[in-house]
């Protein structure tokens, strides 16, 4: 991993470390798993060849190390640990993880068992810094689309505490908020990281929503559509009554304004509905319907 | 220490850094020293910033200079990322409609 032959110096062990991280470390790679991946063996790789007896014992087991007996205790009791460490809970798909610095937690299940859950980066090879203020913690929240529609509360659970938090309607997707000391305790007295959420807004099935308008469909049938009339179009807030001009066409486009997604933070304010009208045109005609069409037909050829 | 921010020779004490690291920073701009009184602070809020510059310098051999550049090619990169997060969204409304 850090392309170091067997008598790499420390030094060169420390070079080479620090020439990978600054491609690799999480923090310049946002939002890039593959690289937190690779950031955690090179992390690995480091941390055995910079410490004597790590190296030792990751020559004796390291090549069979799925095997070796040792492995499977200490994979079970990592198993242990780490259901013990499952504290996500809540409703509407959440999912957590930490970016930037790295916990324990971040070592893969090899060196857990190898060394313990104990096993940390920070002690020799990369530079050891001293931590003040906890992680920030990474999460995602997945709403409907009705929900996001409304200023309503959720309540998770960080940690084991329990937090409401007021999600404002009109929220976009992808949007992200800072719950600030949410995230990891901070260490010597220091404050605790923060909880970034990012919200996940669901596709709706009758409802499409770009920026603050909403797209949807509505059917008339063939004599609505020719002779105009009234039809009842579902919103999301409820159905409204629509004037239908005659001689319109399949596929025409409404707008009804103020009938879209809320703005956000913007109470009263709402973006468009836009309708398209779908025609339905009658099917299994009866010999008297077929008759009739066929005289309609015969007026508008001649 | 006094309300949401952090003295600033603690500060120094607790990342164990020198004064002239945390001065560079504060002089491209990338971290705030509050002067009040005869106290100096950094806002608890900077602190996450900081962390980052610390590890940057300290683990990564970035320079001041550096670390500048980055802080301004990540702000880029996280603001194409949500462009193109935008933009994703935009194309699977766009061929929803066809459907």
């Amino acid at each position: 991993m850090l392309g170091v032959d067997r008598n790499a110096s420390a030094e060169d062990i420390k070079k080479a470390y620090r020439k990978l991280a600054r491609k690799l470390h999480p923090d310049l790679n946002p939002n890039d798993k593959e690289a937190q991946k690779k950031f955690q063996e090179l992390n690995e790789a480091n941390e055995v060849l910079s410490d004597p007896e790590k190296r030792a014992k990751y020559d004796k087991y390291g090549e069979n190390w799925k095997h070796g007996e040792e492995y499977e205790k200490a994979q079970q009791q990592y198993r242990q640990q780490s259901s013990r460490q499952q504290q996500w809970s809540g409703q509407g798909g959440q999912t957590f993880y930490t970016e930037g610095d790295f916990s324990d937690d971040d070592f893969s299940d090899f060196f857990h068992s190898m060394f313990g859950s104990g096993f940390s980066r920070r002690q020799s090879g990369a530079g050891t810094r001293n931590k003040f203020k906890g992680a920030d913690y990474q999460a995602e929240l997945r709403l409907t689309l009705r929900q996001a529609m409304q200023t309503h509360q959720q309540a998770l659970s960080i940690n084991g505490k329990n937090v409401r938090i007021t999600i404002p309607a009109g929220v976009a997707d992808g949007q992200k908020i800072k719950l600030a000391g949410y995230g990891q305790p901070g260490v010597n007295g220091g404050p605790n990281g923060d909880l970034y959420i990012t919200f996940i807004i669901e596709d709706d099935p009758a409802f499409k929503r770009l920026g603050d308008d909403l797209y949807t469909d509505a059917v008339i049938d063939l004599y609505t559509a020719v002779l105009g009339g009234e039809t009842m179009i579902d919103t999301l807030d409820g159905q409204v009554k629509m004037t239908i001009k005659p001689g319109t066409q399949p596929n025409a486009k409404l707008r009804l304004k103020g009938k879209g997604f809320p703005l956000y933070k913007k109470e009263g304010r709402f973006g468009d509905l836009y309708v398209t009208l779908k025609v339905h045109l009658p099917e299994h005609l009866s010999d008297k319907e077929k008759e009739l069409f066929t005289q309609l037909s015969k007026i508008r050829k001649q | 220490m006094s309300g949401n921010r952090l003295l600033y020779s603690e500060c120094l004490r607790i990342y164990e850094v020198e004064e002239s690291f945390i001065e560079s920073l504060r002089d491209v701009g990338l971290i705030h020293v509050i002067d009040q009184d005869d106290d100096r602070f950094i806002e608890y809020d900077d602190l996450s910033d900081l962390e980052q510059f610390i590890r940057w310098h300290y683990e990564m051999d970035i320079n001041v200079a550096g670390i500048d550049a980055l802080r301004h090619m990540l702000d880029r990169v996280r603001s194409l990322q949500s462009e193109i997060e935008r933009l994703v969204g935009e194309l699977r409304f766009y061929k929803s409609l066809q459907q």
